[in-house]
């Protein structure tokens, strides 16, 4: 098998697995929804002030909520399942790219789930959103390198739940923003060029780093 | 004499502090500033500390990952350590000073908040050394996210920079020689400081090492601890 | 010159000592931390060999 075939059928077992639960579509995109709906009755159903807040708020539940997409069952190998992967001499490398790109669809899945809500509820300035085609998935695929890295390191440990976004969150800033400012940018005619390419950098060194410490991990994992 | 000889560094470490504390006192107030600006011969020291010994944390976690040495894995979590409390006592006291000099506690300026970040990044590395039980997958894990960290942190620094800059600019060219001197007596004596607290650390890092294989030896035979247990008490004692 | 120019913030010496006293302190207090632990360590050490 190739290397990309090998990519295609990690990436492939993941989804199938979590289309089983539809843990991300059923679960954890309601509750974010909620979330959207919640926040307006803490600080003000003001509709000017929800518009201007709007894209900067969906922005905060996409990057914490969506440790959830992380965190979901369907991310977590169980013993039996690495011993299998790691005797079919899956490349270490392929793995960590094959549960990247699951991760990153369905962390995509959830900010194109909330989009809705966002327009609905806050009626945020919509100029450029063309963009958007560009920018949800560089923030989609930062999520899922940082989620792979931090879920690998964080695999079978008890405190796994509340560890996991310790070590994401700090280190995600530089995709909110990323995110926020070019959709601010978007709003006041700005250029977003800067913002863009932050987070195709953030994107890049993540991958560069995870695919370096995909050997390592899966010596730490047994 | 042999109490010298074996304190050295630490004697050396508080001598220097001493000398650089009563400067930091003497030494003429900031023409702009005035006396608060004192807060910076200190302030400034152990931000250092903290930036050197996470980028220790990270020499000593690629230096894992190639030779499997304990050693290293000790020097990576040791200086960790001493980078967390050393971030907070730099904010703390930053905090202190921002508050007559900016009118407030806290803004949000880009050195500022890339190192609120890195306190809870590293907060998050011990608490996954914490978290992992067996030796060699602790110093393993611990060291991919201490480099992803690592790698990551510049990143941080250049898009709050991006976003906001109102923190007086690196003044290294704006203050006057006898500021600068102290300033730079103070990043001296708190190198020697992490120096000597670092020895200590990895001391009580190889003393904690040692306890773990004794707990082990220790430990009565239980069913499974054929298959379990050795990998622990092998890859301790392989050192 | 020093009076002149430290009447710009009031009280500017009790920022000082707080700062300072927050940075020696939590220094004193960490290395002192370091020691106990060192210690506990060492104890329990000796209670099993």
């Amino acid at each position: 098998m190739t290397f990309w075939r090998q990519v295609y059928e990690i990436a492939r077992k993941d989804l199938q697995v979590e289309s089983r639960t539809a843990e991300v579509a059923l679960m954890t995109a309601p509750f974010g929804a909620a979330a959207l709906i919640m926040i307006p009755l803490a600080i003000g159903t003001d509709a000017p002030l929800l518009s201007d807040l709007g894209p900067g708020l969906y922005w905060i539940v996409v990057l914490l909520f969506g440790i959830l997409v992380i965190l979901r069952k369907s991310a977590v190998d169980g013993g039996p399942q690495r011993d299998l992967v790691r005797l079919l001499g899956i490349d270490p490398a392929a793995r960590f790219a094959g549960a990247t790109i699951a991760t990153s669809l369905l962390v995509l899945l959830f900010e194109v789930a909330l989009g809705p809500v966002l327009v609905a509820l806050y009626n945020p300035d919509l100029r450029g959103w063309p963009w958007l085609f560009l920018i949800l998935p560089l923030v989609a695929v930062g999520m899922g390198l940082l989620g792979t890295i931090a879920g690998g390191v964080t695999t079978s440990l008890g405190t796994r739940t509340s560890l996991t976004p310790l070590l994401v969150v700090p280190l995600a800033l530089p995709l909110l923003l990323g995110a926020t400012q070019a959709f601010e940018g978007l709003q006041l005619g700005g250029s977003i060029v800067p913002w863009l390419v932050l987070l195709v950098s953030v994107d890049l060194a993540l991958a560069v780093s995870g695919v370096l410490a995909s050997g390592p991990m899966e010596e730490a994992v047994t | 004499m042999t109490h010298l000889r074996r304190y050295w560094l630490e004697s050396l470490a508080v001598v220097v502090v001493a000398g650089s504390v009563a400067r930091s006192f003497t030494v003429e107030a900031d023409v702009v500033q005035g006396d608060v600006q004192r807060i910076m011969y200190v302030h400034v020291p152990s931000a250092w500390l903290a930036f050197l010994a996470f980028v220790v944390t990270m020499i000593g976690s690629v230096a894992w990952l190639r030779t499997r040495n304990r050693r290293w894995d000790r020097l990576a979590a040791s200086s960790a350590e001493i980078g967390v409390v050393f971030t907070g006592l730099a904010i703390l006291a930053g905090m202190i000073w921002a508050r007559p000099v900016w009118g407030q506690f806290w803004t949000w300026e880009p050195r500022l908040v890339t190192t609120a970040l890195l306190f809870f990044v590293y907060l998050g590395y011990l608490a996954l050394r914490r978290a992992v039980i067996d030796p060699v997958q602790r110093a393993q894990r611990a060291a991919i996210m201490g480099i992803v960290a690592a790698v990551q942190i510049p990143i941080v620094y250049y898009s709050v920079d991006w976003w906001r800059s109102l923190h007086q600019a690196s003044s290294r060219n704006s203050i006057d020689t006898p500021l600068r001197i102290t300033l730079l007596l103070g990043v001296l004596a708190f190198t020697f400081v992490y120096a000597a607290i670092l020895r200590r650390r990895l001391e009580l890092a190889r003393l904690e090492e040692e306890l773990e294989v004794k707990r082990f030896e220790a430990s009565p035979d239980v069913a499974g601890a054929g298959i379990t247990a050795p990998s622990l008490a092998r890859a301790l004692q392989r050192d | 010159m020093i009076d002149l120019v430290g009447a710009q913030v009031d009280n500017a010496w009790w920022y000082v000592a707080v700062a300072y006293t927050i940075i020696l302190g939590g220094m004193v207090a960490f290395i002192a931390w370091l020691g106990l632990r060192t210690r506990r360590v060492r104890r329990e050490l000796d209670q099993l060999s």
